[in-house]
This record gives structure tokens, sequence and C-alpha cells, in this order.
């Protein structure tokens, strides 16, 4: 059983604190992607669970093992990294049996093992291939069998895909969660694209300036999100959000008015909140409805349309505020034009002025 | 880069590279022509720029009388011994900067490399009593030894530039699949470093070769005499300066270098501008 639990793990380089005490569970068998912005730390807190960085405070158990001062190779980790990391000078066979060489294993079951992963990942006809003969698509199925081959309990993946282009992401994508359907195996996976976050894990877990803000599956992140950031990150494009400002408070129904003036009543969970401050409405691009079909109706106009065939994104202006609207490809939407665009009230979030998130109970109200 | 536009810039251009090449071949193509010629030719008072009659006399004197061939075998073993033992030596050096951290790594290196900044007779004063008390004097490990004391700084340095280029990652993989450190060197780090390597080997096995003043000082017997104290004590001395002889005994000792530098010059050329571009 290879799960894996991160215990208040904190990584400090000199006075300069990058990992802020993570608490993790993950269970056997997982896909498990970290996905946060550039410098959120995610690849650190890979990293030491790898062991290629130190642990500065905490502990890190691997299949209830405390791993924290334990050398890589001896974590039954594997991990695959996002310039391949190839040794140049070695064939593909000699890469992926490099590892097996190291620990000792014979000859016979280096090559079944070798002969295995290149079977599960069609690369038998390039086994005596220089990894400068390949292509990077090929390149990274090599970096991929390479693990395999070594029989992890943990799979690792350092953005793996960022240096292969849109085409060869998309196919790769597929193919590392085929891969983990066949195996099994407990995988991490760090992106900073919430499109392989969303399409690949089981869990996701949003990180940002060294600390967790959610853990959640895909559609929990997206449906519930804990606070304006995780809102903002999950999902494309990104939530639309309002200035909106209180103008009642009677027990858990908050009502709220818009940039247009138009005022709103949400049923929320929420903790102190007085007439008059600020909060943000967020609605997702896609929750719009071209016409008036829906609770609330905003008059935009669409300064620049984007047609991509099957969807529209039009960018317009609420008041001083940018909004995106994902609206239906065969619709005759034309730029400068004001437009009805609407929304059920079920479909919003609330945040408070800290940017955390008011959960809605029920709707009570329709627009005022 | 500039651009030679007009036929006219190209000619100059030209020109320009014409007279350099000149300069710089012309004394090689004069050492050449004399030793293929008769001592008549050589030393008569218009001197010709074709021998007029190829003679072999002097290379047959020059590997048949006198000791070229030993003081060669003895340049050999200590230029090649101390470019290997240098080669190998920087390499663990310019590794461990490169890729460890550890205290004072700065003030070792900087310590290092301003060994360099004393000229090389300096360095002799202080070498000569080391090895006289290590009793290493004229003998060819003691020479081999301060050959090293000499390149190793900026071997180090060469070696440590092109590891520091290295993707991290690679040894991270390696570390991953278990690899120890001195695994990761011996098995990943050096074969992709090989141009560096060649490189460092070919500077210090190149500048051993053509050492004199070393040497001289440090080698006084006739059997560990080496190839460039042998030809000026042969050749060229108070008594004697047999030209012809000079000429054609500084060929046969250039050959090994010149052999050496022509197999190996796309590495060389690889090592010396890895890391100039991306």
């Amino acid at each position: 059983m290879a799960d894996l639990q991160l215990k208040k793990v904190f990584k400090r380089y000199g006075k300069v604190e990058t990992i802020h005490g993570v608490d993790l569970d993950i269970r056997h068998g997982e896909f498990i992607v970290f996905v946060g912005p550039s410098g959120c730390g995610k690849s650190t807190l890979l990293r030491m669970i790898a062991g290629l960085e130190e642990v500065s405070e905490g502990d890190v158990f691997i299949g209830g093992k405390d791993v924290t001062t334990t050398q890589p190779s001896k974590r039954g980790i594997a991990m695959v990294f996002q310039s391949y990391a190839l040794y140049p000078h070695m064939s593909v066979k000699e890469n992926m049996s490099f590892g097996l060489e190291v620990t000792g294993e014979s000859k016979d079951v280096i090559e079944e093992r070798v002969a295995e992963a290149a079977r599960i990942l069609k690369l038998e006809p390039l086994l005596d291939r220089k990894p400068r003969q390949l292509s990077g698509g090929q390149r990274q199925r090599v970096a991929i069998g390479r693990t395999i081959v070594r029989k992890p309990e943990v799979f690792l993946f350092d953005e793996p895909l960022s240096n292969l282009d849109a085409e060869l992401r998309v196919q790769m994508r597929i193919e590392i969660s085929r891969l983990h359907e066949q195996l099994g195996n407990t995988m991490i996976y760090v992106t900073h694209d919430q499109v392989e976050a969303m399409t690949m894990a089981d869990r996701i877990v949003v990180l940002r300036d060294g600390n967790i803000e959610q853990v959640g599956t895909p559609m929990e992140l997206y449906h519930s999100p804990c606070n304006q950031f995780v809102a903002g990150f999950i999902g494309s494009p990104k939530m639309n959000f309002l200035p909106v400002s209180v103008t009642s408070v009677v027990g858990q129904t908050v009502s709220v008015r818009l940039p247009d003036s138009q005022e709103i009543t949400l049923n929320v969970e929420h903790g102190e909140l007085a007439v008059g401050d600020s909060m943000t409405l967020g609605i997702r691009p896609e929750h719009f409805l071209h016409g008036e079909s829906a609770d609330i109706t905003l008059q935009i106009k669409g300064d620049v349309i984007e047609r991509l065939g099957g969807t529209t994104y039009v960018y317009g202006e609420l008041d001083g505020q940018t909004l995106i609207i994902e609206a239906d490809g065969e619709k005759d939407i034309v730029r400068g034009e004001l437009m009805d665009f609407s929304f059920h009230l079920n479909r919003c979030h609330l945040f408070d002025k800290d940017g955390i998130a008011c959960k809605q109970l029920a709707v009570e109200a329709a627009a005022a | 880069m500039f651009e030679l536009r007009s036929w006219q810039a190209r000619l100059g251009f030209g020109c320009l590279l014409l007279l350099i090449a000149f300069f710089l071949f012309f004394p090689v193509y004069w050492a050449l022509i004399s030793a293929f010629k008769g001592n008549s030719e050589l030393y008569q008072l218009n001197p010709t720029l074709f021998p007029g009659e190829i003679h072999f006399g002097h290379f047959i004197t020059a590997l048949t009388e006198g000791n070229l061939l030993l003081q060669l075998k003895n340049s050999l073993l200590t230029s090649t011994s101390s470019a290997l033992l240098n080669a190998a030596l920087a390499s663990l050096a310019g590794y461990s900067f490169a890729k460890f951290e550890y205290p004072g790594k700065k003030s070792l290196m900087l310590l290092i490399l301003s060994a360099q900044m004393f000229p090389f007779g300096v360095l002799l004063i202080s070498i000569y009593p080391m090895l006289q008390t290590a009793d290493l004097l004229d003998t060819k490990l003691g020479l081999t030894i301060s050959y090293i004391v000499f390149a190793l700084p900026v071997s180090t340095y060469m070696m440590y530039s092109y590891f520091k280029q290295l993707p991290n990652e690679l040894i991270e993989a390696a570390k991953v699949d278990g690899a120890s450190n001195f695994r990761i060197f011996y098995r990943i780090v050096l074969p992709i470093s090989f141009p560096a390597f060649i490189t460092v080997t070919l500077y210090a096995f190149m500048w051993s070769w053509n050492d004199l003043l070393y040497s001289m000082t440090l080698i006084t017997s006739e059997t560990n005499r080496t190839v460039g104290p042998g030809l000026l004590l042969q050749y060229i001395n108070e008594n004697n300066a047999d030209w012809g002889g000079a000429m054609a005994a500084s060929f046969i000792a250039a050959s090994p270098v010149i052999l050496v530098f022509a197999l190996l010059q796309k590495q060389f050329i690889g090592g010396v501008t890895s890391g100039a571009v991306k």
C-alpha cells in the first residue's frame, strides 16, 4: 500500500520560508495533481517527496514508513522531469535499464522489465536509438518508461508536458491517464495548467505561496471553491469577479448590489457581515445565458469577440468591470452591440472581503 | 557578425587574412624548408625560398645520432601522464565546484585560480625545493607533478564552466535511479563532458610538451631529459648551431602534438566553444 502523508512540512532557504507547514494525505492509487501559479511551491513540495530537496521541518511518510531523511532511490518513488532528463549518451534501452543496473538486478530481470515497459509505451522500435534521434513525445515516453521499469510505489511527474506542443500535450495527457488506469499506482503530478489538473486528477491540490488552498476532486473545486483564488484558478476562461456591496443582512440572507445597481439576494453561510461591506460576486463565463432566460440579466457591450467555432467568447464591460462570457458559437453576436446575458443565482459564488467563499444554501429571491 | 557587402570590402578582408596567415605560417614554412636543405644551401648568403635539392640528411642524423628518440619517449611519458592526471583531477574538482554545495567552496575555488596569477617562473622557485625535499628532482614523476601544478587551475575552471551548464535534472534523475555520486560522475557526467575532458587533456598535453623552463631546471640527467631542452642543448649551444638539424628534429618533435590535435580537433573545438551559444 503506497499511501503518502505529509505532516507539517516546511521548507526554508536560510531565512526565507517557501513551504509553510503543509499537511496532506494521499491514498494508495490516487492520481493527485499539484496545481498553482509559478513560485507557489508545487515543484518544491514534489522534490521534497522525492528526496531531492531537504525537508526543513516536518515528516514525509510513504507506505507508512517515515522517509523524511531517506535517499531518493530508497523511497520507492520514480520521477519524470520537465526536461525529460534522459542520459544523452545512452540508447533508449540503456536509459531504461540504468536504474535497474544500479540496484544490481539480473540481466534477465532487466531485459524482461524493459521489454514490458517498451510494450506498454510502444517503444519497441526505438530501443536502440539515442535520445537526440527521438521526437519530444517519444522522449517523454522514454522518460516515463524509465520510471515504469523500476516498479515504484509512487510516480512523481514534474510538469512533464510543458515542453510539448499543444496537440502532443493532449495526446500524452491521455496516455498518462491510461497508464495510471493500467498500473494503478499512486501518481503525483505537478502542473501550472489547470486543464491538465482538471482532466487528469482524482483530486487536485491547489497551492499558493507555499500553502495548500484547497484539496478536492476537480468538480468539488469547480463547484465549491473555498476562496476567490481557487475560484479564479480553476476553470477556463477564469471566473468573472464583480465587486458588490452588502445592502442588507438578515440571518443567512444577504442582499448585495451589483455594479449596474441591480440587487440580488442570496442565502449563504457567512461570518460577520454588515450593510455597506464590500464583497465579490463570482460568475463563470460558461454560466451566462444569451438573452433574458435566467434570474439576473446584465446588459453587456462586446468589445472583443473571439470565435472558436463551437463557442464564442465575448469580452465586455459592466460599469468598468471586464467580463468574459462564453456563448454558443452559432449565436449571431456582433461586436459593439449591446446584448443581454443572464445567469441563474444558484450559479453565483459570493466571497467576503478576505476572499473567503460564502457557501450558498438556497436561492430565495431574484432581482429586486 | 558583421557583413562584407561590397567586393572591395571582401577583397580587403581577404588580403588582411592572407597577411595574418603569412605571419603565422611563414616561420613554419621556413623551418620546414630549412630542414630539407643541405648545409651548403642553408648557409649561403642569399637564402632560397624553395630547397634546390630535397635533402633528408638532417632527419636521418636527428633520428640516429643523439638522444632524440629517448627524449621523445620521456616527453611522451611525462606529457601524457600529466595531461591525463590533470584532466582527471580537474574533472573531479570542477564537478565538485559546479554541482555541490559546501562551506568555503568559493574561497577554495578562488585559491586554486589564484595559483594561475603567478608567473610560472615564480612557481618554479617554490616547486624546486619541494621536489628536492621529496627526492623527486631529476625524475619524470617530479616533472609530471610540476606540470600538473601549472595546468590544474585553468583546467579546473574549464571543467567547472562545462559542468555548470549541465542540467541538474540529469544528475537528479540518476540519483532517483539510485546511483552514487561517484557512479553519477563516471557513468553520466563524464561521458557527456567528453569534449571538455579532451580540451583540458590537450591543453595540458601541449603545455607539457612545449615546456622548456621546468624541464631544463628540474631535469639534469641525460636519461630523463625531455625533447624541449634536448633540442636546445644538442643543436643550439655556445659551440655549435646546427639549424638544419634543429629544424628537422623540431619537426619530428612537433609531429605527435600535430597528430593528436588533428585527431581530436573536433572535440577540442566543441569543448572550447560549448556553452557559447544555447
